[in-house]
């Protein structure tokens, strides 16, 4: 069959699925007869791990060979990465247990120190994955199309947006985030030819997702979503391995060396109780040696906690569908880790009745995403004509007065999805206006994930309490917000569009697209590096003619960076690297952001000839004053804040 | 702008079969829903699925016949009467004595308590709209607020104990 593709001639460039796994990763696609199938190897291996080895000569190495090296390069060996996915370099996942040397502890974005390259990020190192899978599927396919990757259901915004990033530095046009219990939703209904309520229960090396939904003839609507992206094999390893070290002496150990090798020794004894009640190994490692033994009874106490944290999380997300466990016409187990006994025991027990484990728990996320991708390509047999129709998992708000959230887009709204709240300003000829874009359940903004701070500037003066600040959030089918704010009083309205930014900076992301850029252009690469070329010339003219226009705005010194930019632009346009020319761009717009605001300021003032002008610069730019003004717009009212108290 | 009954093509009432309702939703995904519209079909799939959401909750979808019939929906429903707004501070007082006691079974017994209470309030809601008693009908709509904030922070609690 395979050889039968290949001589097709008809068969352009073929879209592919692809589980971006914390332990393995996997690549998928759709034969010409419909069917899913997933790539493997030379070999016969189809799980890639997700392992990234960085050695001094800056060689890396990717897989099955990244993972043979890890114990002998713990800290070079970065295991597990998409837990860091979207993180601060605060996060706790940092201080749980592990070999890696971080860079910092502080800003936004979590950055490892390996050999060979000093520190990468979380996004280099996906994207080094990411890249692995693409060539494998360019080695059976030819010619490979878009892809859609998966994503845990529980992944914030700052998460979806660190994946889709890792892809776009692999070279790969991501078709949809699809998340992962849908996936595999999807590749389970269509392969029963089933219709009903059902809850998937996906727990697999980092994270932990449940998923209740409704088939029905083809339409897959997630009723609910909720889990923990911190929650998953991992973590049974890591309790395993405390003991480990302590039965080797070493308890409380910071030595990268044993923590890589007790993760590893832990990992093999929880796959080898799935099979046995007692298992003893002989630890050995750098000189230390000890025999350990572990009945499943012991590791079944040790991991009950996590399991319980995955039952709140079930629980609730029952509750949200308003749906009973006894209503459930069937439960899916997914991920790798729901093959330990003691997991499905629980399962059964939580939702009483067993889970279907018909399906390989490791495959069926990447046959969902392989149809997904198959459906959105418009290659779509009719065969497999179905729809998913998915939540948002964690609800959007903005940080109101006295720190509090004020929900905009609860969880589990159907998206894509819109809102839209009114507020006003609260001190007289306030100019200015902070806006801080959180996303959680919790009730302060401090406690919720931050996704944005932005101002937006140029409020025409006027008395407290007459502005009307609309902000509108969209969220779009991959489940990446979209934020938009403008001011609607004086008609002038005026709009500030906020891709929420996780920390890489400008210089950063243009590294790292050198160091991505692979010879060999294709017609797509040539397509971009005209459209980035003509891009580049349109925002040099437009820049020009705004400081021949308004060049008393803008001091030397913004002046010096601002034609800094544009040289640096300039010489990117002449060079043939798109993705330098596109940094390069956004470097430019970066440095005349400010400038952008004040000439947007002198036109408002234009139009409002006449008005008082003195407080103009008063720009109020750390007032947080968020108050409401009207009712909210839209159908999507959000719910009071009246509180009996 | 179109109401949310018109755009799901269900008759503007209270009492809507929420079985119907979801079939309903999905089939008009069928035709609007981005991944399947060659054209860009964006505003109509939010369209749909804020409607979808107002018509699924019973607070949202009581304010939106309220609003389809004409009624002025100034701010919010306020609740006034002294004796109502009494009784809620006392069961939250109780609720919060419960939480900080940890008692599983008081916590249990209020909610199934208020619960009761806020389908009572929903049925009595539906039959003012049913006779075009609007007054009476936002009256209704005040107190299921309460009534649904405080199950809002049982559910709270309950997570709490389920970890603990």
């Amino acid at each position: 069959m395979s050889l039968l593709q290949i001589s097709d001639p008809s068969s352009g460039p073929r879209p592919i699925g692809i589980d971006l796994g914390t332990t393995n990763s996997v690549v998928a696609y759709v034969s010409s007869l419909g069917e899913p199938l997933a790539i493997s190897d030379c070999d016969g291996v189809v799980l890639v791990p997700s392992v990234v080895h960085y050695a001094e000569d800056r060689t890396i190495a990717v897989g099955p060979r990244a993972k043979a090296l890890a114990l002998d390069h713990p800290e070079d060996t970065i295991v597990s990465v998409k837990r860091f996915m979207g993180r601060g370099a605060d996060d706790p996942e940092t201080r749980r247990m592990g070999p890696y040397r971080f860079a910092t502890s502080e800003g936004p974005v979590v950055r490892f120190r390996v050999a060979g390259r000093g520190e990468v990020t979380p996004v280099e190192v996906s994207a080094e994955i990411l890249r692995e899978l693409k060539d494998r599927a360019e080695d059976e396919l030819g010619q490979v199309g878009g892809a859609v990757i998966t994503v845990p259901a529980y992944f914030d915004d700052a998460q979806r947006q660190a994946t889709k990033d890792a892809a776009r530095l692999a070279g790969l046009e991501v078709l949809r985030l699809l998340n992962e219990p849908t996936a595999a939703a999807l590749a389970y209904g269509l392969d029963k030819k089933t219709n009903g309520t059902f809850a998937v229960y996906d727990l697999g090396g980092g994270t932990f997702d449940v998923t209740i939904l409704v088939l029905d003839d083809g339409v897959f609507q997630v009723k609910s979503t909720g889990g923990d992206s911190q929650l998953g094999g991992d973590d049974m390893d890591r309790a395993l391995a405390s003991r480990i070290l302590t039965a080797l002496g070493l308890e409380g150990t910071s030595s990268p060396s044993f923590t890589r090798y007790a993760l590893d020794a832990a990992r093999a004894i929880k796959h080898a109780l799935t099979d046995h009640e007692t298992v003893t190994t002989d630890l050995s490692h750098e000189g230390r040696t000890a025999s350990f033994t572990v009945a499943r009874d012991d590791f079944d106490a040790l991991i009950q906690p996590l399991l319980q944290r995955t039952g709140v999380a079930c629980r609730r997300a029952l509750r949200d569908a308003g749906v009973e466990a006894s209503a459930l016409d069937g439960v899916i187990l997914v991920g790798g880790s729901t093959r330990v006994p003691a997991v499905r025991r629980y399962v059964a027990q939580l939702f009483g009745r067993a889970p279907l484990t018909d399906l390989d728990p490791d495959l069926v996320v990447a046959m969902g995403a392989a149809l997904q991708a198959d459906m959105l390509a418009g290659a779509g047999s009719s065969k497999n004509d179905v729809l998913l129709l998915d939540v948002l998992p964690l609800s959007l708000g903005l940080e109101a007065m006295g720190g509090v959230v004020e929900r905009i887009l609860p969880r589990n709204t159907p998206i894509p999805a819109a809102a839209a709240q009114v507020f006003t300003t609260y001190a007289d000829q306030q100019t200015g206006f902070e806006l801080h874009v959180v996303q959680g359940e919790r009730e302060l903004a401090a406690d919720c994930r931050s996704l944005a701070r932005f101002t937006l500037r140029g409020i025409p003066p006027m008395a407290a309490g007459l502005a009307r600040l609309e902000v509108r959030f969209d969220v779009d089918a991959d489940g990446i917000l979209h934020v938009t704010a403008k001011e609607r009083t004086t008609g002038l309205e005026q709009k500030v569009d906020v891709t929420p930014s996780y920390g890489l900076d400008d210089a950063t992301i243009e590294k790292m697209l050198e160091d991505a850029y692979e010879a060999g252009e294709s017609d797509i690469e040539k397509r971009s590096l005209a459209e980035q070329r003509v891009e580049a010339e349109r925002v040099i003219l437009a820049t020009e003619k705004a400081l021949s226009e308004d060049g008393d705005l803008v001091s030397a010194e913004e002046r010096a960076s601002i034609e800094l930019a544009t040289r640096r632009l300039r010489e990117a346009h002449a060079g043939t690297k798109h993705r330098v020319i596109a940094a390069r761009i956004e470097e430019l717009e970066h440095a005349t952001h400010e400038f952008a605001g004040r000439r947007m300021d002198r036109a408002i003032r234009g139009a409002l000839a006449g008005r008082d002008l003195v407080s103009v610069e008063e720009t109020t730019r750390d007032a947080r004053g968020i108050e409401h003004a009207h009712d909210p717009l839209g159908p999507s009212a959000p719910a009071d804040s009246t509180e009996v108290e | 702008m179109r109401s949310p009954f018109d755009i799901l093509g269900v008759e503007a009432r209270f009492d809507l079969d929420q079985v119907a309702l979801e079939k309903r939703f999905r089939d008009l995904s069928r035709e609007v829903h981005p991944d399947r519209s060659r054209r860009a079909e964006l505003g109509a799939s939010i369209d749909l699925n804020a409607a979808y959401r107002t018509l699924k909750d019973d607070l949202a979808r009581g304010r939106a016949v309220l609003e389809a019939r004409g009624v002025p929906m100034q701010g919010e429903e306020r609740e006034n009467d002294p004796a109502f707004l009494m009784a809620i501070m006392e069961l939250r007082e109780a609720l919060g004595d419960a939480r900080a006691a940890r008692d599983v079974a008081k916590v249990e017994a209020l909610a199934a308590q208020v619960a009761d209470t806020y389908a009572a309030s929903c049925r009595a809601l539906a039959a003012s709209l049913e006779a075009h008693d609007h007054g009476a009908a936002r009256r209704h709509l005040g107190r299921m607020r309460y009534y649904r904030r405080f199950l809002d922070e049982v559910d709270v609690i309950r997570e709490e104990n389920e970890l603990a």
